[in-house]
């Protein structure tokens, strides 16, 4: 089930509002368990018992590391629930992958290839595995206790507003609010702007603009000129953008109703003057968990200059793997793993030196040819893509006008600029952090309201192509 | 203050999510009486099946069900497509594009689609012109055949906007070859050397576009526009005496008048579902009337096509003029006909051997599917006994249930679709038949009139005299 969607919006998500407060607060948890499994059990049903198998699996395994006085063993429980969560998403995510690859090596040689029944994906399983894992290395590095009750771990690793598109939340980080939070309006009202704020990102930036992307990343790339290949990079790499952080936002802004407090995965993140500096803005969680995971473990910044630029690689290499079972994401890592090197070799000097504006331009290109990267598979094809934009022929764009494509685009860079100078960060601050008075908050109800409203609208007027009489 | 404060917060929430139920407790309870959207779209069925659920086909059918039916509907969409439409002049319907001067145009009625229909109904350019062919041909045998006992059949083909008007076709959508075949260019020419009646209003538009003071199409129409199909009735008429030898009464006309724009005339604006109109023209109307002549006959009308065919019947005063007419809705709805619903109801041979003009009317995109299962199923009627279709039908029932892989493949159809295994069986021996109809008919797919014909067709025939 997706948020955007009308069986969330009209009738998922007023139903578990109405229950959940209803219900006494000790009994919170088990209306989130109870809506949790249905939401991932609507979308995904052949899924859902290994989600639930495996979450079981790793609570009792925690349990176990915990109680378990020999370190050897406790070090055993921990690798085997890391394995237990990891084995699961390189068996669902990356099993084809490895098989092709390995086929594609045997071909060489002649030798028969390996079957593989086509393994389908289940939804979300990069998120829950990484929430599974702080959960297990948190335990074992002794942060935190173990969780008393199942059905508490499995809130944490299974609650519908993060279970799919994150953010991924350390289990450190929420402990508290799962055993016991605290809940105003006040506090309910923001959640429900927020998740509006997203909806309205996701609905009428990202969608829209998506349409249009599709159809440009449809048409062949070889006669496409550079104006055309900047206008499709740069929509989708609002698209890209607007579609996450929107969804982040109504994470957050849901669980903000039900009490928690979900870290911020978004910080303008094109505002960044350097590609290291957008790693700590775009995806922010992610980055985070790499960083306390993988980056540190592997020695960190505490290692010799050559073996921290590796370890650098590694992390980036094994971030873009994560974004998807492809070369494709295995290369955007790597692009990024450079970039990230070359900064930390002299570049961000050079960047310093240039000044602001100039160098948050040159990470954006960077940027945008990175999500080239990241969408086009065929490897040639993206190359073709990649030297169309670095072509210089600018001709008509008269094949891609459409005025709503256009005007939404120009939105979505102006809001994602905007903070950039002091009155867009004002303007920032004040919708997402600054408390308002009552007449603003009524005021910010009604215009929630309405977006609400003109959401739903646009997911459904969308593609609603009636014909003039029924016919056969 | 802090309590009031709290006190408003809660209300503001709790308005919120009641809100926000409403469109959900409107679905299920139809709380107020709203004016459904115009437009029809595809039922959306629901089929709660495990199997269905497991492969998220289930989710997808209550996708598509809540977008066509969630509460409220009826007024957001209006104001989200006004809202498209005043700020970005464009439209949501995915069928329609907006030409020079807001034209309005479908996509399928393009000259360029007609062509790439072949490789919906064809494999090949080849395979469509053969399809083409025997559907020319069969229509020429049933002509002849009807010929034989005072049927008169002839093939009308509605006038195309896009051909009619492409100076307002954006220069991106002008006709292309796609390497298709074009059918009403394929059937014309056949028809002429077949000899098969054909009254071609297409052609017939084009030499009118620029000596008429009327429109004969309006922007935001797809249709033709009501005041020249009015017109064109005369033509229809004289057209119909002209082929069948009969007296029929004639029409004569009033003077154009303005009226409120009827529905044919803005179809395609319609299909928005704004707030505001977008065209503002003046809309004419004709009134037709009929020419008494007590000489004339009353012949029974019977005709099989498509939507274009309502501007011509509500422009005529048929009752005065013929004696009955029947319309078969792409050969599917009965309409004008109070003892019938469905085709599938009708007496084929009995209806056939009642009309005295049969007209196959179909725009030029229909005309890929000329036949549209009349044609062949009136030779049939006319050329076999009435329960050799059944036994055809039931041998391949039998030939399905022999075959385990194909009758387990049935079984899967039936589950998936929620039908019962005898209406799975019957579809797939329709479908069976029509893939394979030269097998199936060899005596009505030869290269003359097929000789043979149904025992019951004289008495048919002397009954209808007698009346």
């Amino acid at each position: 089930m997706v948020f955007s969607s009308n069986i969330f919006l009209l009738y998922f998500l007023p139903i578990f509002l109405v229950c959940y407060f209803a219900c006494p607060k000790k009994f919170r948890n088990y209306i989130i368990l109870l809506f949790s499994i249905v939401f991932y059990g609507y979308g995904a049903p052949d899924f859902i018992l290994v989600l639930l198998g495996s979450t079981i699996a790793n609570f009792f395994l925690v349990k176990l590391m915990h109680k378990t006085e020999k370190h050897t063993l406790k070090k055993f429980y921990c690798g085997l629930a890391i394995t237990v969560s990891l084995g699961l998403l390189v068996y669902y995510k990356y099993a084809n992958f490895l098989v092709d690859n390995i086929n594609a090596l045997t071909s060489l040689f002649g030798w028969n290839a390996v079957t593989l029944a086509k393994v389908m994906l289940p939804i979300g399983i990069s998120f829950f595995t990484f929430q599974s894992i702080t959960y297990v290395i948190d335990t074992y590095r002794g942060s935190n206790e173990p969780m008393k009750r199942l059905s508490d771990y499995i809130v944490y690793i299974m609650m519908f507003p993060q279970l799919i598109a994150g953010p991924i939340v350390r289990y450190c980080d929420i402990e508290s609010e799962i055993r016991e939070r605290s809940y105003s309006a006040e506090q309910c009202l923001q959640g429900l702007f927020r998740f509006v704020i997203g909806l309205s990102k996701k609905v009428l930036i990202a969608d829209v603009i998506g349409i249009q992307v599709d159809k440009l990343f449809a048409t062949d790339f070889a006669v496409m000129d550079s104006g055309t290949a900047w206008i499709t990079i740069a929509a989708y790499t609002m698209q890209l953008y607007f579609d996450f952080a929107g969804y982040s936002d109504m994470a957050i802004g849901l669980g903000k109703i039900m009490g928690f407090h979900f870290p911020e995965n978004f910080d303008n993140p094109y505002n960044s003057r350097s590609i290291t500096e957008f790693w700590r803005r775009w995806h922010i969680t992610l980055g985070s968990f790499m960083r306390n995971y993988l980056y540190i473990p592997l020695g960190g910044n505490r290692v010799s200059k050559p073996r921290m630029y590796f370890n650098l690689w590694i992390v980036f290499l094994l971030s873009g793997l994560w974004h998807g079972a492809s070369w494709n994401f295995v290369i955007w890592g790597a692009y990024h793993g450079f970039w990230l090197v070359l900064e930390r070799m002299g570049l961000k000097k050079f960047y310093e030196k240039i000044g602001k504006v100039p160098s948050v331009l040159i990470t954006f290109i960077i940027a945008m040819v990175g999500w080239a990267i990241f969408r086009i598979e065929d490897l040639g094809q993206c190359w073709t893509f990649i030297s169309r934009l670095f072509a210089f022929d600018f001709q008509s764009i008269s094949n891609v006008y459409d005025s709503q494509f256009f005007t939404t685009l120009i939105v979505a860079l102006v809001f994602s600029f905007i903070t950039l100078f002091p009155f867009g960060k004002k303007l920032q601050d004040t919708v997402y952090y600054k408390e308002h008075s009552v007449s603003g908050t009524v005021v910010a109800w009604v215009f929630a309201m309405f977006m609400m409203f003109f959401c739903i609208a646009s997911i459904n007027a969308v593609g609603f192509s009636p014909f003039i009489y029924f016919r056969f | 203050m802090m309590k009031n404060k709290n006190i408003t917060y809660i209300i503001l929430f709790v308005i919120f999510v009641a809100v926000l139920a409403l469109p959900a407790l409107q679905t299920q309870f139809k709380l107020f009486e709203l004016k459904p959207l115009n437009g029809e779209t595809e039922p959306v069925e629901i089929v709660p099946t495990f199997e269905n659920y497991k492969s998220n086909v289930l989710q997808n059918q209550i996708d598509d069900y809540l977008k066509e039916h969630f509460g409220f509907r009826e007024i957001l969409i209006p104001y989200y497509n006004q809202y498209i439409w005043d700020v970005f002049n464009k439209i949501e319907n995915n069928g329609i594009f907006l030409g020079k001067n807001n034209w309005l145009f479908f996509y399928e009625h393009l000259c360029d689609q007609f062509e790439s229909l072949t490789y919906k109904y064809a494999d090949s350019g080849e395979e469509m012109t053969a399809i083409f062919e025997r559907d020319a041909k069969a229509t020429y045998y049933l002509q002849e055949i009807l010929k034989e006992y005072g049927i008169t059949l002839f093939i009308g083909i509605a006038p195309s906007k896009n051909e009619l008007y492409p100076e307002f076709l954006p220069e991106n959508k002008r006709f292309k070859h796609t390497g298709g075949v074009w059918a009403d260019a394929f059937y014309t020419k056949r028809f002429k050397e077949l000899g098969v009646n054909c009254l071609d209003f297409n052609t017939i538009y084009k030499g009118l576009k620029d000596s008429v003071d009327y429109p004969l199409f309006y922007k935001s129409s797809s249709h033709y526009s009501m005041i020249s199909a009015a017109y064109e009735t005369d033509t229809l008429i004289k057209y119909m005496e002209s082929i069948s030898g009969l007296n029929i009464q004639n029409v004569e006309f009033d003077e154009p008048h303005a009226g409120e724009a009827r529905k044919i005339d803005k179809d395609m604006e319609k299909l928005f579902n704004l707030i505001r109109p977008i065209e503002d023209a003046e809309y004419k109307y004709l009134n037709v009337k009929t020419i008494h002549d007590e000489t004339a006959a009353k012949p029974h009308w019977l005709t099989v096509g498509d939507s274009f065919f309502w501007n011509l019947i509500n422009s005529i005063p048929h009752a005065e003029i013929f004696n009955g007419t029947p319309f078969w809705y792409y050969n599917k709805e009965v309409y004008f006909d109070p003892g019938h619903k469905d085709v599938s109801e009708v007496n084929l041979l009995e209806e056939l051997l009642k009309s005295d003009i049969i007209m196959i009317y179909w725009c030029p995109i229909n005309l890929y599917r000329l036949e549209h299962g009349f044609v062949i199923n009136a030779l049939i009627s006319l050329c076999y006994e009435d329960n050799y279709l059944e036994e055809k039908k039931n041998k391949i029932v039998q030939n399905i249930k022999a075959n385990q892989e194909w009758y387990d493949a049935v079984i899967k159809q039936a589950e998936k679709k929620g039908i019962s295994m005898e209406q799975a069986l019957n579809d797939n021996a329709d479908y069976t038949m029509k893939e394979n109809y030269e097998e199936y008919f060899p005596e009505i797919f030869g290269d003359s009139v097929p000789a043979i014909r149904n025992s019951r067709i004289k008495k048919l025939a002397e009954d209808k005299k007698q009346r």
